[in-house]
């Protein structure tokens, strides 16, 4: 009889993932992923001032603050037609690239790397051996055996208080984790030293945008007050503090980050699960020039369908036949009916919950079963994200993109075909970081300039005051988020918002059937994945965690049989 | 005299997504607290919203630190709730607060660097409505004045006599 895993949600926040997964024979016979949580920010920013939705958008995700906040002032300023000055721009950049980075690197450390480190076995570790591995991939400094000794002391009071915290959610000793304990034990070092480094790179946002988690935008530029001779505000010596964090969190990137991901990777490149869908989409950013011109993007736009690199289809997210959202099984309605697909400038939420009362043990997947609507582009599901991005800049052939793949593909001794799986979604993640590390450097030092020059401009204020605003107006805002690309869709009324839309990352990558029947993201990774054990499904966590999900989850595991229940949480 | 102690830092995070009503307490409490708070320097106040390991560094940076959220004790709408600090993470395996999964790990960070505060202390609320909404549900609402006195007295008890206004 057939095992059906659960992962359920632990919170209200967007991105409450619960995954049914039906075992056959050991192996996932079929996934499907529901969000359990509405989101209804759509329903709260109706009527308001454009002006302010972004201070309200931040607030869907307390990951993703700034990423909404930014999509919601291009949906805005592409609506009104309104062109941001360069610094506006460029800090703009800094700043989610500064996101970028301490996403990924928290993702990989925080979130994701005890999907494959075994954080027990690091105690089995020889500080002196694993002090030989870190000074043959890095010439990071610590890196003595004497420090890696001190890390496995702090473990080891850890492990032997009973106290585990979040160590004891793991599925340590599981016969999937390949490491030798000393490279569990670098690992573990690392973990320690992201979280000092993650304390540092935040300032990058704070100091830019006033205040973290979540800081100020503004309709038209930034409110960054630049001013170099003041004593307030962004001066000579803050600046310099911010390139001094770029430089510090680039130097974390390539002989940290990277190197340990290269190790680890190089035990699991035989798991070649968890690819899925093939189908990679993404809508671009980090513009060198105004965000209308997709020629200047750093990240290129493009589609790819079934896994062809040979061709990149253009996006148009105004087409009302490209980007559509279908609820065949997701619990809303839409005009009244049950089905269909909606552009997200005709999007409706309206909610119609027809799934099993709570507590329930599973969803009737043959009917909706999600919270998450289906985004499709030209009825097709899509993958974004890190792997989506890496992919469309190499097929696109943007030179840096091909090197970079190219290179790590060799150290690895790997096809590029390897890419498309858990390890791959990975390993792309560490590869876009050293990208926008490298960008986040090049912006800043185009923003020095600049000020040298006297421009220290941020806000363009000719379209300010609502009587400027023609009477009714539709705009998209669209940009790469870590997760993905995201896109906001708004349409202006006499100075009110009509009706708005956010179309998120997770909701792509997370989404349920649509009406063609064609899975989700996830759904598509996680089918035919072998499970070693059906109680400890590590393999679930490792190609879920592989896409950043915003939020810790909870899985429960219900054996049809026995109706025995265990609840494990994900870090 | 009061030159001869350097004061300790207190941090107060108020934690909570303000989009699902009551869920949000500890961050609408914030505004009231500055009130109340103004004049005591060693106190910083910051808006934890809901947010995971950016928090690290207030957390770490406290000497006595306070965190203000909705937690769901299975007690009447409206019930005051304190806990205190051993008790805080041992709590997390009844998923009292909402935000504790994240909350937790930015505690259990600090732990393992060896670098939790001398003492926490966390302040909520039994919320009355989860739902949809930017505005707190009534019961909590009138509660706020009781929850603020909570906290300022709190902050008096850590704080030296020469700086409690």
């Amino acid at each position: 009889m057939a095992n059906r895993i659960v992962v359920d949600p632990v919170s209200r926040i967007e991105g409450h993932l619960r995954v049914e997964a039906d075992i056959k024979d050991g192996v996932i016979a079929k996934a499907y992923s529901s969000g359990t949580a509405i989101r209804g920010i759509e329903l709260i920013v109706k009527d308001r001032d454009p002006r302010d939705v972004w201070a309200f958008v931040q607030r869907i995700c307390g990951v993703c603050t700034s990423s909404h906040a930014l999509a919601s002032i291009r949906t805005v300023e592409d609506a009104l037609d309104i062109k941001v000055p360069k610094n506006a721009s460029l800090i703009r950049n800094i700043m989610n690239e500064a996101l970028f980075l301490h996403d990924h690197i928290v993702h990989f450390y925080h979130l994701h790397a005890f999907d494959w480190v075994d954080v027990v076995d690091a105690l089995n570790a020889d500080p002196a051996e694993t002090s030989k591995i870190a000074q043959s991939i890095s010439d990071w400094p610590k890196s003595s055996p004497g420090y890696f000794a001190e890390v496995q002391n702090k473990v080891k009071k850890v492990v032997d208080s009973g106290q585990l915290g979040i160590f004891a959610n793991g599925y340590w000793g599981h016969p999937e984790y390949k490491l030798p304990p000393e490279v569990n034990l670098l690992a573990v070092a690392h973990y320690l030293e992201a979280l000092d480094w993650q304390k540092e790179v935040v300032k990058i946002q704070t100091i830019l945008g006033g205040k973290n988690p979540h800081p100020h935008y503004v309709v038209g530029g930034m409110a960054t007050p630049l001013d170099i001779n003041s004593d307030n505000g962004i001066h000579a010596e803050r600046l310099m503090h911010i390139s001094q964090l770029i430089d510090q969190a680039r130097d974390f990137v390539t002989k940290v980050y990277i190197p340990d991901l290269l190790a680890i990777g190089s035990y699991y490149k035989e798991w070649t699960y968890g690819g899925g869908l093939n189908n990679y989409l993404v809508y671009g950013d980090f513009p060198t020039g105004d965000i209308r011109d997709v020629d200047t993007y750093r990240i290129p736009r493009g589609v790819i369908l079934n896994g062809k690199l040979n061709e990149i289809h253009d996006i148009d997210l105004k087409d009302p036949e490209q980007v559509q959202e279908f609820i065949d099984h997701s619990w809303y309605t839409y005009d009244g009916k049950e089905t269909g697909g909606k552009h997200p400038w005709e999007g409706e939420q309206t909610f119609n919950y027809t799934g099993p009362k709570p507590p329930y043990d599973f969803l009737d997947v043959d009917k909706k079963y999600s919270w998450i609507k289906s985004p499709r582009w030209k009825e097709q599901p899509m993958e974004t994200g890190p792997l989506a991005r890496m992919l469309v800049g190499y097929a696109s052939g943007r030179e840096e993109y091909v090197q970079i793949v190219d290179d790590t593909l060799k150290k690895l001794g790997i096809p590029l075909e390897a890419l498309q799986s858990a390890l791959g979604r990975t390993v792309a993640r560490g590869l876009e970081s050293v990208l926008i590390s490298g960008w986040m450097r090049k912006d800043m030092d185009q923003l020095l300039e600049n000020i040298k020059n006297g421009d220290q401009s941020t806000f363009d204020k000719t379209k300010w005051e609502p009587e400027t605003w023609p009477k009714n107006v539709k705009g998209v805002g669209w940009m790469e988020a870590p997760r993905g690309s995201l896109g906001h869709w708004i349409e202006i009324d006499n100075q009110k918002v009509k009706n708005y839309q956010a179309v998120v990352p997770t909701t792509w990558n997370a989404s349920p059937m649509d009406h063609k029947g064609n899975q989700g993201a996830y759904e598509a990774a996680l089918q035919n994945t072998p499970i070693a054990d059906p109680k400890l499904p590590l393999e679930i966590l490792r190609i879920v965690h592989s896409f950043d999900p915003c939020l810790a989850c909870a899985v429960h595991l219900t054996d049809l049989e026995t109706r025995e229940s265990t609840e494990i949480k994900l870090g | 005299m009061h030159n001869q102690t350097q004061s300790k830092k207190i941090h107060i995070i108020g934690i909570g997504n303000t989009l699902y009503s009551d869920e949000g307490v500890g961050v609408h409490l914030l505004p009231f607290l500055e009130d109340a708070l103004s004049n005591y320097s060693h106190v910083e106040i910051i808006e934890g919203a809901t947010d995971g390991m950016k928090l690290l560094e207030p957390v770490e940076e406290a000497d006595y630190l306070i965190v203000i959220d909705a937690i769901n004790a299975g007690k009447p709408v409206g019930e005051l709730i304190t806990i205190r600090n051993e008790e805080i993470p041992q709590y997390f395996g009844i998923k009292m607060s909402i935000h504790q999964v994240g909350f937790q790990e930015v505690l259990f960070a600090a732990r393992l660097q060896e670098r939790l505060p001398e003492e926490m202390v966390m302040f909520g609320i039994q919320p009355e409505s989860l739902e949809l909404g930017i505005e707190l549900s009534a019961v909590v609402k009138k509660r706020l004045p009781e929850l603020v006195a909570m906290v300022v007295e709190q902050v008096n008890c850590w704080s030296e006599p020469s700086e409690a206004v």
